[in-house]
């Protein structure tokens, strides 16, 4: 599945140079993302990377102050209807109204969907084990979640947004929310765009990562590619170094004396090259994990 | 068919599922003409994604391991698949790549890797040294 | 924060100096006030025009409104939960390692007694002077609102979160004007029974804020006691049961509506109509009998019974336009905002719900209050009202249809004119959009005042009002037009709901056109119907419901 080009107007959601200020901070700096019908997409980053200012950009709380977002070929602030009602939503912080009874806030989230299936709505609920009499102030941090997911889920949106869906939740819960992802993936042609800081989450469901570091994109490929694309070896100098060593392409170096771990971004052939330019050798190499290859990088350690 | 797959840096996770499969066939586990689980069932009992396990099943349908049947689903291939002995060892060449960085990486000589394989093969095939 | 630094690290220390770093400028803005008010009034002495007079006692009257109002809202010492949807003592305070006692004697101490001395201070040197409690003991008036103060506090502090309870506390408010003018309503009473009473009050009040309190603290609300429960299981079933889905999105946004903000209105004004009525019927008959001997003025309760909606709705109308009224800044709720339905659509169940508030508002009342007046009237009211038309009580009451529904379109247009700058959900526009229009009303009365001394300017006025509300008419139609077609364009607006605020507008000035007409008629006074019928079509929203879509556009896409 490769990932469609900017002109594809098979992509669900087409950011192309979004970019965002507020007042002196650059929130984001020439952002594009493009995700086609059907993939899920691992949006990652540090806190205050700007994955909840792009996700607002999508559902149109947010304007474009440069470039242009475009979500089924429309204009989330231009047509609020026509977009919004083929997203589900669930929020970092949740945003349920406290006040309203589970049940009140499903009644009330179905008369804006015509597409709401009250039979998978009602599968969906007893799955979660939501009490439909439970005031929503009363529920716990999952099952706040699960009754957010579930208001998202239950009209079959064709994209799927959720930001940072398994914080605060117990493993139990994060299992019951990932398989509820994944059987909507599974299901012909629904997208999935999700933030997560569980970065083996992302791994495991997501087909493409986008990586947000102070408003930019660093990382943007398939999952596989991305993890491909970056080195965890460590290096040998002949002699011990005094200072941490200058290394081209290094995202994280980390160490002491004649042996250092490196996070290197690059194929395998450069990184030979540019150990034995510095004088060392690569005595042990392997692919890194997504977690590895984040932290690195917001580290900012190295060159 | 129990499967389990590591996050914490490794081969990819559709890689991980083609080597598990392959090993439990050649372990027994795996019957030939066995049913192997629709792509959606796996995806939710492994937790991940449904395209991550298509891939793999292509994979494993290329190399002629499985076999999809229209309307019985996926089995086990029955005979061996008839790959071109360059394609078996294309295969192969992945894994002896990682041999081979190891043992550079332990200057270990290549005389001693060989030696090493041919015991390596004793002990997993006892019956065929015999 | 250098007061901090001098202050006694304290648990009391650190709650005061809590107190002050929060509302310093409110401080700094009644130390301002104060002076600038008695400046006013001292003017006012020397001044010998009339509406110079009037301009700086409203003003000066304002001020001790609004001082004091800060006053409660700074020590009343409450504050809203977001998670568990409630408001009452700082939850964060009961963690610390303080007694109950200290907890609830720091904030009722303190602003017992800078809210005494305040109020004595405006009420001696600046409301005196006005012309205000004259003739009231100003230490038992003041000692009376300590007992007001203190019985707010406790009941905002103790009071479980349930439904009502914000009614609770203002009925005990409005409790106390009985004990204020005891002085007056029972002047046989010896003084030292007033005195008793008053000293039960400030021990009730400070016994029922600290076993609130404490109970508070210790969670008794968590778990809700075995009466709470039997309360549940007593309520009517029809709210636990399960009810069918909505008709239309428009339905489900107007349930929404009715529930955080319609419900406003008719329960102020009807539990104002249910409690403070009878005691304002009893207390000036009560006067009435003492002082001047002849009949109590009965006309002025019916009076107030069919104008109370419409007077309460402008102080409701700013809380119309939010959509979460515990969330603290204008944002649309995410859980409204992600909701596909235009922006215009939000716009219009917001005047429907207004609508409905306003009709159930004064239904409430209007019942109540007629209840009151045969309950507590000697029927000389009625026999009044036979007196007053020669066509019947039944066919007055027929009469009256029109002037109810009129009241109902007043009381609407007062809820939802202003609703776009409510709507934008930034503070600055409400505040500067609440000060131009204070301005211009300021401007307007004292035009009024300055006609009504002055022949000549009186004549001029007159002369250019016609084409002057003709002048306004055509800026609001031509104001109107214009955003009408900048929210078509932007589609924050269907034309559907164009049309319904167009029609409604056309309708309502139409309405009150043809009622004046007829109210001319019958005075007699026919030459003004036409400013009268323009002044009716200038004075019903369109513009500003015109840019209410933009507003809530502007609001939703940041």
């Amino acid at each position: 599945m490769k990932l469609p080009s900017p002109s594809s107007a098979e992509a669900v959601v087409a950011v192309s140079g979004l970019g965002r200020r507020f007042g002196d901070k650059t929130a984001l700096d020439n952002v594009s993302v493009f995700i086609p019908r059907g993939s899920v997409l691992g949006l990652v980053g540090e806190n205050g990377a700007g994955k909840t200012t792009l996700i607002k950009h999508l559902l149109g709380m947010l304007k474009p102050q440069t470039g242009s977002v475009r979500l089924f070929g429309l204009e989330p602030v231009a047509d609020p209807v026509g977009v919004l009602s083929r997203v589900g939503y669930l929020s970092e912080r949740r945003d349920l109204p406290g006040w309203m009874r589970v049940d009140e806030f499903m009644r009330y989230t179905q008369a804006f969907y015509p597409n709401w299936d009250e039979a998978y709505a009602e599968t969906l609920r007893k799955q979660f084990q939501l009490d439909p009499k439970q005031r929503i102030s009363t529920l716990s941090q999952g099952q706040t979640a699960k009754a957010g997911l579930l208001a998202a889920l239950a009209y079959r949106p064709d994209l799927l947004i959720l930001d940072e869906p398994s914080s605060g939740l117990d493993p139990v819960v994060r299992r019951d929310i990932l398989e509820a992802i994944i059987r909507i993936v599974a299901e012909e042609g629904r997208t999935v765009l999700f933030s997560s800081h569980l970065l083996d989450e992302v791994e495991r469901i997501a087909d493409q990562v986008v990586m947000l570091q102070r408003g930019r994109v660093v990382l943007n490929g398939r999952t596989d590619d991305v993890r491909g694309g970056h080195i965890s070896a460590v290096l040998a100098f002949a002699q011990p170094q005094t200072a941490t060593p200058l290394i081209e392409g290094a995202h994280a170096v980390d160490g002491f004396g004649t042996e250092w771990r490196v996070l290197f971004a690059g194929p395998k052939s450069a990184l030979a090259a540019v150990a034995a330019e510095i004088g060392a050798s690569v005595v042990e190499e392997r692919t890194p994990s997504l977690d590895e290859i984040l932290v690195a990088r917001a580290g900012g350690k190295g060159s | 068919m129990q499967l389990r797959i590591s996050i914490d840096g490794g081969a990819p996770i559709y890689q991980q599922i083609v080597e598990q499969v392959k090993r439990l066939i050649a372990g027994g586990r795996l019957q030939p003409g066995s049913d192997i689980p629709p792509i959606r069932v796996l995806a939710e009992q492994l937790r991940i994604n449904p395209n991550t396990v298509a891939r793999a099943y292509l994979e494993l349908q290329r190399e002629g391991v499985i076999v999809t049947r229209q309307g019985s689903g996926t089995v086990v291939a029955e005979s061996k698949p008839t790959m071109s002995r360059k394609e078996k060892l294309k295969i192969l060449a992945r894994t002896a790549d990682v041999l081979l960085t190891d043992a550079s990486h332990l200057d270990v000589p290549l005389e001693d890797v060989l030696a090493l394989v041919r015991e390596r093969d004793t002990v997993l095939h006892p019956e065929a040294s015999r | 924060m250098t007061l901090g630094q001098f202050a006694k690290p304290t648990a009391t220390g650190a709650q005061l100096w809590e107190i002050w770093g929060r509302h310093k400028w409110s401080f700094v803005l009644q130390a301002v006030a104060f002076p600038v008010c008695l400046g006013a009034v001292q003017w006012k002495a020397t001044l010998s025009s009339e509406i110079g007079g009037a301009v700086l006692s409203l003003l000066a009257a304002g001020g001790f409104v609004m001082a004091y109002l800060q006053l409660l809202m700074c020590f009343g010492y409450v504050e809203a939960d977001m998670r568990t949807v409630k408001v009452g003592f700082p939850g964060r305070l009961f963690h610390k390692p303080v007694s109950t006692a200290r907890l609830v004697a720091v904030p009722m101490v303190c602003g017992g007694i800078v809210t005494l001395i305040v109020f004595l201070a405006w009420a001696n040197w600046i409301l005196r002077p006005l012309g205000a409690f004259a003739g009231f003991d100003l230490l038992w008036i003041g000692l009376v609102q300590l007992s007001l103060f203190w019985w707010l506090q406790a009941m905002g502090w103790s009071l479980p979160p349930m439904p009502g309870r914000s009614l609770v506390i203002l009925l005990a408010g409005i409790g106390h004007l009985l004990p204020g003018l005891m002085p007056q309503v029972f002047p046989e009473l010896h003084p030292g029974w007033r005195w008793l009473l008053l000293g039960t009050l400030f021990v009730a009040a400070w016994t029922t804020a600290g076993v609130g309190l404490s109970l508070m603290r210790r969670g008794i609300w968590d778990d809700p006691p075995r009466l709470m429960s039997l309360w549940k299981r007593l309520r009517p079933a029809r709210s636990q049961a399960t009810r069918k889905k909505f008709r239309s999105a428009f339905h489900a946004q107007l349930w929404l509506e009715w529930n955080r903000q319609g419900v406003l209105l008719p329960g102020m004004s009807g539990c104002i109509a249910l409690v403070v009525f009878p005691m304002i019927f009893l207390i000036q008959k009560k006067l009435g009998d003492a002082g001047s001997g002849g009949a109590p003025e009965l006309m002025v309760l019916p009076v107030v019974t069919l104008v109370l909606p419409m007077l309460l709705s402008g102080a409701v109308a700013p809380a119309m336009a939010k959509f979460d009224p515990l969330q603290p800044s204008g944002e649309l709720p995410i859980y409204i905002a992600v909701r596909p339905m235009t922006n215009g659509g939000f716009v219009v169940v917001k005047l429907a719900m207004a609508l409905l508030a306003s009709a159930l508002a004064c239904l409430f009342t209007w019942t109540t209050g007629a209840f009151w007046m045969v309950i507590l009237g000697d029927g000389s009211f009625l026999a009044k009202t036979e007196t007053s038309t020669p066509y019947g009580p039944v066919a007055l009451v027929i009469g009256c249809v029109p002037l109810m529904m009129l009241l109902v379109l007043l009381t609407w247009k007062n809820l939802v004119a202003g609703i776009g700058v409510g709507l934008t959900g930034r503070r600055w526009v409400s505040v500067l959009a609440g000060g131009g229009r204070m301005l211009l009303q300021a401007g307007f009365v004292v035009l009024v005042l300055m006609a009504k001394l002055n022949p000549e300017l009186q004549e001029t006025l007159l002369r250019w009002l016609p084409t002057a509300l003709v002048a306004f008419l055509v800026i609001k139609i031509a104001f109107a037009a214009f955003a009408f077609r900048c929210g078509l364009r932007r589609s924050t607006i269907t034309a559907g709901a164009v049309g319904w605020i167009g029609g409604g507008w056309l309708l309502g000035g139409i309405f009150l056109a043809a009622y004046s007409a007829l109210i001319c008629q019958a005075l007699g006074k026919t030459t003004f119907w036409p400013q009268i019928a323009t002044a009716g079509f200038v004075m019903l929203p369109l513009a500003d419901l015109a840019i209410a879509p933009l507003a809530i556009a502007w609001n939703r896409h940041r």
